[in-house]
């Protein structure tokens, strides 16, 4: 029972992770006791745009006060002296940063500092702030200096990404680029593992490493083992061991870490997605799981005449706390049409239920036999009562999820992505196509120009044989005429070259969607989603090539993509280079991590793919979060001679 | 227009060794590097193979091309460029590389080879070099050099044609030269430094003046005329 009871606790999710471990620092790193009584000891918090990244997806404004956080600063802006009070700081241990300590030391803003860096600080910067707080006879009021190791961003329960402020350091066209040096490469490679190291640190668990050959992914395995393995080695200050680890230490398996490279499939950042999430990162502005709406107000009348619409900007927030979207990111898109229809119809039910019995309450006292029904109703509007807060919510959460929504639909209307999503499926699955290619692209109607680049990339990776120089210059000149620029396709022309020489091209499973049909689902005519002439397509399990690669290492199975990966256990007292896995057991719990970049296709795929096995669980992660449009822009750079 | 790798070989029976090799692969990226150099070397000995001795082969291979040196007694070089390299230049890039490592490198050494043990260090200067084949290939810097000094040429002509003019009237005052000899002059004239000349330049020279090209020998026999201008004898 202590077995299955801790291995459990090592699945906690990451999110639940690194929330304890922001809590605990902000506790004056004492651990965190939910139910303490008392008031919180109010404090400062100050961090840089990095710490804000990271507290931002996981604890609200709200959380931050109940925590006792009455002030929370950027460390490069102003900030007035506030004798009384102690400062928590969460900043990188980089360069300016610290001046800035050491200069907010000198100029004594604070009661007491209470000193953390999100990734290890080195002996030389720490004594620079040693200096200063002597220099500034502040020494007693350096309370605690510690390194969280928290250096990454959690945004899902199980998903994260490396960093977002320093991204272009890390992204896939700074690991592809023909003109990097081999320092420039050995420092974006160190940033990859510094967070790597940190999420295990947080995870709590020393994984067994699998990677492909040749690769980025390979250089960022042999860094990361090594860098476990000198932290094991080194008995005084091992971080895995300890109460740091909780109960992770005693998990009988250990988690299987595998690094894939975003080139063994560039077609999935590229895809037309059809569910809820994805298409939000996709059509709309969602960023660490914000989503900035532009809605345009109507036409103001004045004097002079109209006015052009004014746009309001509106962000929401996406968070675990809300159930809608817990429910339904990962649906495909007309379901969520469907819900949110189906919840707003059983918001206006349980409304009118209490406006029924506001007005009984009200007739209440003109009717002499009402006294009997008096306790009836009392009961009922003390539920309606109590119900209130949840009923607010829940139409705050509908009218959030209508407004996203409209949105999305918007977009897949104007630019007809359902055809898109179709297509692409069909290309990607090898499936026969009913429509030519050159069809969609030169339709004026189907999409922007990115669009089509999009639909087209997809073709030219998923094709067996490239197409023939008369072909691709039809379809270059098409794409031209609808406005595209061809430096992806450039790009894309290198890399296939370069993949048909390496290994054989990956294939996207054989599936098939089921498309409804050109159904018009019109719900009902309150509807606000007429989903008219949007095909109501389903879609089918298929697995994206990181899924079946996973799939393979996770279950042992046999197979000759993944057969040549490297195997590095940091545990094992001699490393050594075979690639023959000692662990025979299939895995139950694995880190999925794309060098190079991810997107939240692949993640819905994995979490699809594990939903059907009981007891087992995933985490995804990459070094940059894209979507389509990012990443053609990406390409384009890196298509330019 | 780029080369990638420029690499020489034993053609050995039955095997062909790789004796030393050069390579340009900073325009792919760091994680393709290594594969691609791997690549040209296997090609690189597999065209060898393919290729009878005394031949010269270009092969196309995606986007590159590779040209391919096999000489009588078995050293081979093999240089892989893109497509818009001029050939010309890449088969004397060979010739040259080929004529310099068989100084350098003793005979005995090329069957039993590697990169290793063998010693001969100019490829990579021969690699960069050629990079730029104007810069590089001799006839291309000729006839750049060229380009940029028609206007010189031309003075030079024209002084030339000064004293040509005099020299035209002792022609044609002499008796002692034949109508042949005389017409002969003239076409020398023009031609007084056949060896530096390609044969384009020549044609430029032989239409400006309308004169029937003169290729090889009689060149020789031209200049060997100016020579004996005054005694115009030829034979």
């Amino acid at each position: 029972m202590v077995g299955v009871k801790m291995a459990a606790a090592a699945a906690a999710s990451i999110r639940e992770r690194q929330t304890v471990a922001l809590k605990r620092m902000l506790n004056f790193n004492v651990p965190h006791v939910k139910n303490s009584t008392g008031e919180p000891v109010w404090k400062v918090l100050i961090y840089d745009r990095f710490g804000q990244d990271i507290i931002s997806p996981l604890l609200s404004v709200k959380e931050l006060r109940d925590m006792g956080i009455t002030l929370h600063l950027l460390l490069h802006s102003d900030r007035d002296p506030i004798p009384d009070v102690p400062a928590v700081y969460f900043v990188m241990p980089t360069e300016e940063n610290i001046d800035r300590m050491c200069q907010d030391l000198r100029n004594q803003l604070y009661e007491s500092y209470y000193l953390n860096f999100i990734s290890a600080i080195s002996r030389g910067k720490l004594e620079d702030i040693a200096n200063a707080a002597l220099a500034a006879s502040a020494v007693t009021q350096v309370a605690k200096v510690f390194d969280q190791y928290l250096n990454f961003i959690t945004l899902e329960d199980d998903m994260f990404v490396l960093c977002n402020q320093n991204k272009e350091l890390v992204s896939y066209r700074a690991i592809n680029r023909p003109d990097i040096t081999d320092t420039e490469m050995e420092t974006v490679m160190d940033t990859i593992v510094d967070s790597l190291f940190c999420f295990f640190v947080t995870l709590g668990a020393v994984p067994i490493i699998r990677c492909s050959r040749g690769t980025a992914a390979e250089m960022v395995a042999v860094k990361l083992d090594k860098k476990l393995r000198e932290n094991l080695r080194d008995a005084r200050n091992s971080l895995f061991t300890g109460d740091t680890l909780g109960a992770g230490q005693f998990s009988f398996q250990r988690p299987l870490l595998v690094l894939v490279d975003r080139n063994i499939d560039l077609a999935t950042p590229l895809h037309h997605t059809w569910t809820y999430q994805a298409l939000v990162h996709d059509v709309l502005d969602f960023h660490l799981n914000r989503v900035n709406l532009e809605e345009s107000s109507g036409v103001e009348n004045s004097p002079a005449g109209a006015r052009p619409k004014r746009k309001n900007k509106k962000s929401y927030d996406l968070t675990p706390v809300d159930k809608f979207w817990q429910k339904h990111k990962g649906s495909p898109f007309p379901e969520v049409a469907e819900s949110v229809q189906q919840e707003l119809e059983s918001y206006r039910a349980q409304e009118d239920e209490v406006k029924r019995l506001k007005s009984i309450m009200g007739l209440e006292g003109e009717d002499e036999g009402a006294i009997s029904m008096l306790s009836d109703n009392t009961a009922k509007l003390t539920s309606a009562v109590s119900s209130l807060p949840e009923l607010l919510e829940k139409k705050r959460l509908i009218d959030l999820h209508t407004n996203v929504a409209t949105a999305v639909l918007e977009h897949i209307k104007a630019r007809k992505l359902d055809v898109y999503f179709e297509y692409e499926e069909k290309i990607m699955s090898k499936t026969t196509l009913d429509k030519s290619l050159l069809d969609i692209i030169s339709d004026p109607d189907a999409g922007t120009p990115e669009d089509k680049m999009r639909l087209f990339l997809i073709y030219y990776i998923s094709a067996q044989q490239a197409p023939s120089e008369a072909d691709l210059e039809q379809y270059k000149k098409a794409l031209t005429d609808a406005g595209c620029n061809l430096n992806p396709l450039q790009y894309i022309k290198q890399w296939k070259a370069f993949a048909k020489m390496a290994s054989a091209p990956t294939s996207y499973g054989s599936t098939t969607t089921k498309p409804m049909g050109l159904l018009s689902r019109v719900m009902n005519t309150g509807s606000q989603f007429v989903m008219e002439g949007v095909k109501n397509l389903v879609l089918k399990q298929q697995n994206l090539p990181v899924t079946r690669i996973l799939d393979n290492l996770m279950e042992m199975k046999s197979n000759p993509e993944t057969d040549d990966y490297r195997y590095f256990d940091p545990k094992m007292l001699r490393g050594n280079d075979s690639s023959v896995p000692r662990n025979k057991n299939p895995f139950q719990e694995a880190i999925v991590f794309v060098v190079g970049g991810g997107n939240y296709i692949e993640y819905q795929n994995l979490v699809d793919y594990i939903k059907g096995k009981q007891g087992k669980h995933i985490l995804y992660g990459c070094s940059e979060l894209f979507n389509a449009t990012q990443f053609i822009k990406q390409l384009s750079q890196l298509g330019q001679k | 227009m780029k080369l990638y790798s420029l690499s020489v070989l034993y053609k050995g029976d039955p095997k062909v060794v790789l004796l030393k090799a050069a390579y340009d692969v900073s325009s792919f990226s760091f994680f393709q590097r290594s594969s691609v150099q791997e690549f040209m070397t296997f090609t690189s000995q597999l065209i060898v193979e393919r290729s009878a001795k005394g031949s010269r082969a270009s092969v196309k291979e995606q986007e590159y091309l590779c040209h391919v040196y096999v000489r009588n007694d078995s050293l081979a070089g093999v240089v892989v460029a893109d497509n818009e390299y001029p050939s010309r230049v890449a088969f004397s890039l060979l010739e040259k590389v080929l004529d310099d490592f068989s100084k350098q490198v003793d005979r005995i050494d090329w069957p039993v080879g590697s990169p290793a043990t063998i010693e001969y260090t100019g490829l990579d200067a021969h690699l960069s070099r050629y990079q730029n084949p104007r810069e590089a290939d001799p006839m291309t810097k000729v006839q750049a050099e060229l380009d940029e000094t028609k206007i010189i040429l031309h003075n030079t002509m024209e002084s030339l044609l000064e004293r040509g003019e005099k020299l035209d009237d002792l022609v044609s005052k002499s008796e002692v030269l034949g109508i042949q000899s005389k017409a002969f002059y003239k076409t020398s004239r023009y031609t007084a430094f056949p060896e530096r000349f390609s044969h384009s330049q020549m044609e430029y020279f032989t239409e400006q003046w309308a004169l029937p090209r003169v290729p090889g020998p009689s060149t020789r026999v031209c200049f060997q005329a100016r020579k004996q201008n005054s005694c115009c004898a030829i034979m």
